[in-house]
């Protein structure tokens, strides 16, 4: 059996944020998702670094589409979530509620 | 419709470092995203970010150096530059405080290792190794006395 890799936090939103974005899940829309649900800017160099480590992992696998002038005539590469990234994300989520459950309310940085 | 012009000393910054194709994707999300109305902070940020994670993906996956645009040394220089300028961009530090840091920071990258070297020349002192294995004796500069410890299976000569 083979190691489950973990998922950073950022990582996590990434996916998060794929998963949500849907069949239009590029670079551009995937940082925007994550920009509108978390309310800080987020830089396009470290979501494609984040997707990079996300593809070797094989929890991500992208294609590429089409090319236009307003990008300069570089194509446009969509991600999606394989598999073994839904099982990933599904484990993460359980252990992140497990580790929740029972942890008194925060309130004011104090436990 | 003509489309806004980019500017053109991060987009020549970016070329510089990021013009293969597998940067091709960033690069096109970095311009649609521009010419919807980002502002040039924004871009020259979103460029920074990016060759400096180019830089570092490169370097990591390639430990060959010879096969490298760069040598070694001002490849140092020009990623802990970029790093200057990263950070200037980022936390909105005044230039006169980040100056003499990125001065330092492209002498240590050009000259660190020399600087290192001379030390180590300067404090050390000859020592002959005893290979007990193979029955030989060699001699090497060791700067292990200058701070108090002696390694086993050395023995000084000078």
């Amino acid at each position: 059996m083979t190691a489950q890799p973990t998922l950073s936090n950022f990582e996590l939103m990434v996916m998060l944020a794929i998963i949500r974005t849907g069949e239009d899940a590029y670079g551009v829309a995937i940082s925007h998702e994550i920009e509108e649900t978390t309310g800080s800017e987020v830089l396009l160099g470290s979501v494609y670094d984040a997707l990079t480590r996300l593809q070797e992992k094989g929890l991500v696998a992208s294609s590429l589409a089409e090319a236009t002038a307003e990008r300069g005539g570089r194509a446009k590469r969509y991600f999606r979530t394989t598999s073994r990234g839904i099982r990933v994300v599904r484990d993460t989520q359980q252990s992140l509620v497990k580790l929740w459950r029972g942890l008194p309310e925060l309130k004011r940085g104090e436990v | 419709m003509s489309l806004r012009p980019m500017p053109a000393a991060s987009t020549w910054f970016l070329d510089l470092f990021c013009s293969g194709p597998e940067h091709d994707s960033v690069v096109g999300d970095l311009f649609e995203e521009y010419h919807r109305g980002r502002g040039r902070s924004w871009y020259w940020r979103q460029v920074l970010v990016i060759v400096i994670f180019g830089l570092y993906r490169g370097t990591a996956r390639r430990p060959l150096a010879r096969q490298n645009r760069f040598s070694e040394k001002p490849r140092y220089a020009v990623i802990l530059l970029a790093s200057g300028f990263g950070t200037l961009a980022l936390f909105d530090i005044r230039w006169s405080e980040a100056v003499p840091l990125m001065i330092l920071a492209i002498v240590w990258g050009f000259f660190g290792r020399g600087i290192v070297a001379c030390w180590h020349m300067r404090h050390s002192r000859v020592v002959q190794v005893l290979d007990l294995q193979n029955r030989k004796t060699s001699s090497i500069r060791h700067s292990a006395p200058l701070l108090g410890t002696k390694p086993l299976g050395l023995i000084n000569i000078s």
